[in-house]
């Protein structure tokens, strides 16, 4: 990506976000200034699209509104040069694998083309809720926000954003919502909540969304895996079809690459912090490789069903929330 | 890609305004302009969203166009494990 030129000095940019903050009405003068900042962002965040798209991600983007800008720069007293989500891109992957693997696709092409890059990861740390990956590039002097969801962090933070249209912007940081104990159209059982209430339980969705997402994930690992498995315990059978006691070490180079893919398969496992885990030795002998590799695909097996029984759990959970909010007219109000 | 204006009245949940542009320049001009237009008004936010089409910057920012009973339906709908 080109390096852009600011259209004013670092400082300069720093003074205009200071009378931003400090004044009730943007002046014409200013708004013309940040226009030419907010021209230079719309660029770089257009080559970023199109970089994106080439790593199969289609990102949407959008400068920062004026409007909430000002709210940032005010409340968090930032530099106007500092601000990282001035210029920001998102993109919405269905679940957490897929959120993992385009973080590191995203990551490795921006760096090789030189750009630093910076991970903020609000899934570990979430801010009022809040959870989704945040990976801030530097181009140049400008800085790129490229926001990483999931499809479930995304549900949930549209509907904080447009509660808080309502309650009050600052709940998205934490504060009370405006009114806390008016009445929402909320329920819980037979009770109706009050705004404050209401917002707990979205507080609480977040946690809930999140328990489900790693669920979820080890169960799509599980499945891959399993798939995986499926495909070489064909070589487990022929290998204890003929009962073969020989070690690894005395297999001829052809059956030894098929036995060898069986080794990868439980160190795999290994990896992935399965039970079952494997350690290649060119000692152990088929008949023992073919016991721990039907063994691990029985843990895997009982862990898929205990992880399938968690997760729907957590569904009916999750949908009963999601279910009352539904029900609930616009903004539960 | 394409850039689509919004302005949004965040109290009253509704676009006001929106209009496509082929061009980023035509689009941000347009968002100065409507912030001009609307400046003072608290509850008017306006943005420039880039992407493919409509349908694409929907996806990516459905609090604008939609209220919250269906951006949970649309939840609903994504909390399965039976694809899975």
């Amino acid at each position: 990506m080109r390096e852009p030129e600011l259209p004013m000095t670092k400082s300069a940019l720093d003074r205009l976000g200071t009378r931003l903050a400090a004044g009730n009405r943007v002046s014409n003068a200013d708004l013309e200034k940040l226009a030419a900042v907010a021209a230079v962002c719309q660029r770089v965040l257009n080559e970023a699209k199109a970089e994106l798209a080439t790593l199969g991600y289609q990102a949407t983007t959008r400068v920062k509104t004026t409007g909430t800008l000002v709210e940032k720069l005010r409340r968090e007293s930032a530099r106007l040069s500092q601000v990282q989500d001035l210029a920001g891109a998102r993109i919405i992957v269905p679940h957490r694998p897929a959120q993992d693997d385009a973080l590191v696709k995203i990551r490795n092409h921006f760096e090789a083309s030189g750009h630093r890059c910076r991970e903020i990861d609000r899934r570990k740390d979430p801010r009022y809720g809040y959870r989704a990956v945040h990976l801030v590039v530097a181009v140049g002097p400008i800085l790129i926000e490229i926001q990483v969801r999931t499809e479930l962090e995304d549900t949930w933070a549209q509907i904080v954003e447009r509660l808080s249209d309502r309650w009050g912007r600052g709940i998205r940081y934490g504060e009370t919502p405006a009114e806390p104990d008016a009445m929402t159209r909320l329920r819980a059982g037979e009770r109706v909540l009050s705004r404050r209430e209401a917002l707990a339980v979205v507080i609480r969705l977040s946690d809930s969304l999140d328990g489900f997402e790693l669920v979820r994930s080890a169960m799509l690992l599980a499945a891959e895996l399993g798939e995986t498995f499926r495909r070489l315990m064909r070589y487990a059978a022929q290998f204890a079809q003929a009962q073969d006691p020989r070690r690894l070490s005395e297999l001829p180079p052809d059956e030894r690459a098929s036995a060898e893919m069986m080794v990868a398969g439980l160190e795999l496992a290994e990896h992935r912090q399965l039970p079952g885990a494997f350690t290649e030795s060119s000692e152990v002998t088929i008949p023992q490789l073919v016991g721990r590799f039907r063994g691990l695909l029985d843990s895997l097996r009982d862990e898929s069903a205990v992880m399938l029984l968690q997760a729907h759990n957590q569904e009916r959970e999750l949908r009963d929330t999601l279910q009352a909010i539904a029900a609930a007219a616009d903004g539960g109000e | 890609m394409r850039h689509f204006l919004v302005v949004y009245n965040r109290r009253e949940g509704r676009i006001v305004h929106k209009h496509s542009y082929r061009s980023a320049r035509s689009a941000l001009q347009a968002r100065f302009a409507a912030e001009r237009e609307f400046s003072g008004q608290q509850d008017i936010e306006v943005v420039v969203l880039g992407g493919e089409s409509w349908r694409a910057v929907q996806r990516t920012h459905s609090r604008y166009f939609s209220p919250i009973h269906e951006l949970a339906k649309v939840g609903l709908d994504r909390v399965t494990v039976a694809s899975v």
